[in-house]
């Protein structure tokens, strides 16, 4: 049979927000999650990155939808045995380990100070 | 008389094999349409022409000597910039590896080499391979040579347009939820996502490491299988390459009887624009003509498929991109102490995109959520792909169209991130099941813009698949609409 009749459903699962969680994602929680990744962001960005990120997680939040057994799977993909003996290798030269790096002192990466001086 | 850079890749290593052609000549063919493109469709971030004249020399010396030489002697191929070549930039498109030059070659490069490929250039994309439009790139976007105004599609963009506009014969690109087939459905070309493990991902930029597969793009199947053919094969470099290994890519265009062709009616829903719909339905009867049977099968976990992906995907990126520090390579901000650092270096090198994907699977991944997102979605997935399994029971192949629509124009979702993620509806499935899916063109809507339609095949399945993709490109007697010249 051909075209098959259009679905009753909408593919791309329902876009109408339906809160089921009523995950609130303002502005502080944005800049706690980005605090968590290390990532910079103005106070502009956590505006706008509120509001998508709470459409985007109402949009999944549908996968509570979805009927499981209890016990259900969860997906692993490693499914030959990848396991090796371990063995020396050959490595980069390290003047192209060093290379790309923004700051080096020819030997090692170079950083800003971790350990207070005070700590030593 | 057919120009050297209309041909295929097939014909033109048979040129240079048999010194009808020199790799230079071949090479100066499509240096000056690309060169001549590029300014209007932005398909490539790097091109060095005398880095290509330089490898197309080197062969012909090789040619001269009498070497044996390997199937894409002399061919040019595009590379997406998220994968490793020495001698070339790495930017994945992004200001974060704008400096960025590998001290390697991803696996993909280095069977490229062997089989005396001339690499042509990097391609644009979106920053990272995270969008569908190559809007995402921090250098600009790529164009579609069909319509200059509409997008080229993403994440491949920039392979995909290269390939359409004759730039070169062939391509590679990366697909994590439709990122070949997608750009290569808006472009009227040929894209193919192996199944998960065929192509090694040593020197693949990671972005979500469950789902990320190299593949091929070209203007006919033989071309891609031709590709896929050379790139695919194991890697102990690459813990997930499989030790499978895949054979008869390449058989003859027979006879489809016997195949059994699945229609999941799923994804024929709502959203499904009328002419897509149309131009695949006349490909079922194509394909029924060359003696397949074409049965309706039913995936009714299909519409659950964004959701799982976009908590997968960002949970995975958040995590592969945290090397990205500015300590070992990549810019460096500014900093009194180095968690500062880390910061302003990823605030100030990272666009706007990725940082929304970040925050979005480091909340999938955080204490708290971890179970009710990313938990519940490796669950999902894990039905949906017992689903689709329980499908190639019945079936060989799926046969569905590749986009909702065909190519949207510049600008029309950029403003708005679930828009653009819901146009990976189609694609998506193949990745979270880790199944071989390629997009072949099947028409062209009203206003001259190419169909798609997609084929999947169960894992391992790429012989079938291709054998499907060949059989109708054949009986469907489209053949290759060039796009009109830019300013023309």
């Amino acid at each position: 049979m051909w075209p098959p009749p259009v679905g009753s459903s909408d593919f791309r699962g329902r876009l109408r927000a339906v809160n089921l969680r009523a995950v609130g994602i303002t502005t502080d929680e944005v800049r706690r999650i980005a605090a968590l990744a290390r990532l910079r962001i103005t106070d502009q960005e956590a505006e706008s990155l509120a509001g998508d990120l709470e459409r985007i997680v109402q949009y999944i939040d549908q996968l509570a939808e979805v009927e499981l057994p209890d016990e259900a799977d969860s997906l692993t993909y490693f499914d030959q045995d990848v396991h090796r003996e371990d063995r020396r290798g050959e490595c980069l030269p390290k003047e192209d380990v060093l290379r790309n790096a923004p700051e080096t002192d020819g030997e090692y990466f170079v950083v800003p100070q971790i350990v207070d001086k005070d700590d030593s | 008389m057919t120009e050297l850079w209309q041909e295929s890749a097939r014909a033109l290593a048979q040129k240079v094999r048999d010194r009808e052609v020199s790799a230079l000549d071949v090479a100066e063919a499509h240096l000056a349409r690309a060169l001549r493109w590029n300014d209007h469709v932005g398909a490539f971030l790097h091109l060095e022409p005398d880095d290509v004249r330089r490898q197309a020399r080197e062969l012909d010396r090789r040619v001269a000597a009498g070497a044996d030489l390997g199937p894409l002697a002399g061919v040019p191929v595009a590379i997406k910039d998220n994968m490793c070549v020495t001698g070339m930039p790495t930017t994945c498109a992004s200001r974060f590896l704008e400096p960025y030059e590998s001290p390697w070659d991803a696996h993909a490069i280095t069977k490229l080499r062997e089989a005396d490929a001339i690499l042509f250039g990097k391609t644009n994309l979106d920053e990272f391979a995270m969008g569908s439009s190559t809007e995402n790139s921090a250098f600009g976007p790529t164009r579609n040579p069909y319509a200059l105004d509409r997008t080229a599609g993403g994440s491949s963009g920039g392979s995909a347009a290269a390939v359409a506009a004759g730039l070169v014969p062939l391509a590679l690109g990366s697909d994590t939820g439709g990122s070949i087939r997608q750009p290569a459905a808006f472009c009227g070309i040929v894209g193919l996502k192996p199944s998960y493990g065929v192509v090694s991902r040593y020197g693949l930029v990671a972005f979500a490491s469950s789902l990320d597969q190299i593949g091929p793009l070209a203007r006919d199947v033989d071309d891609a299988a031709l590709l896929l053919d050379v790139i695919g094969g194991h890697d102990p470099r690459d813990a997930t390459s499989s030790v499978h290994s895949l054979k008869d890519l390449n058989g003859d265009v027979g006879s489809l009887r016997g195949m059994r062709i699945g229609i999941p009616t799923e994804y024929f829903g709502e959203g499904l624009a009328p002419e897509v719909r149309a131009a695949v339905g006349a490909a079922h009867a194509t394909l029924t003509g060359r003696g397949a049977t074409v049965t309706e099968v039913s995936l009714p976990l299909t519409k659950f498929g964004i959701a799982v992906y976009y908590i997968v995907a960002p949970s995975e990126a958040s995590s592969n991109l945290a090397r990205y520090d500015g300590v070992r390579f990549g810019t460096r901000g500014d900093g009194d102490d180095v968690s500062s650092m880390f910061q302003t270096s990823r605030g100030d090198g990272f666009g706007p995109e990725v940082k929304r994907r970040i925050l979005l699977g480091t909340f999938a991944l955080s204490s708290g959520y971890y179970d009710a997102y990313y938990g519940r979605a490796q669950k999902v997935r894990a039905a949906l792909r017992a689903e689709m399994e329980a499908a190639f029971d019945d079936v060989d192949v799926l046969l569905t169209p590749t986009t909702p629509t065909v190519a949207f124009e510049l600008g029309e979702k950029a403003q708005d991130p679930l828009a653009m993620y819901l146009n990976d509806v189609l694609t998506v499935s193949a990745n979270l099941c880790g199944t071989p899916a390629i997009s072949v063109p099947c028409g062209r809507s009203s206003d001259g813009m190419p169909i798609g339609l997609q084929l999947i095949g169960p894992r391992f399945g790429e012989a079938s698949l291709l054998r499907v993709a060949r059989a109708y490109e054949n009986a469907a007697e489209m053949g290759y609409r060039w796009p009109a010249e830019p300013g023309a």
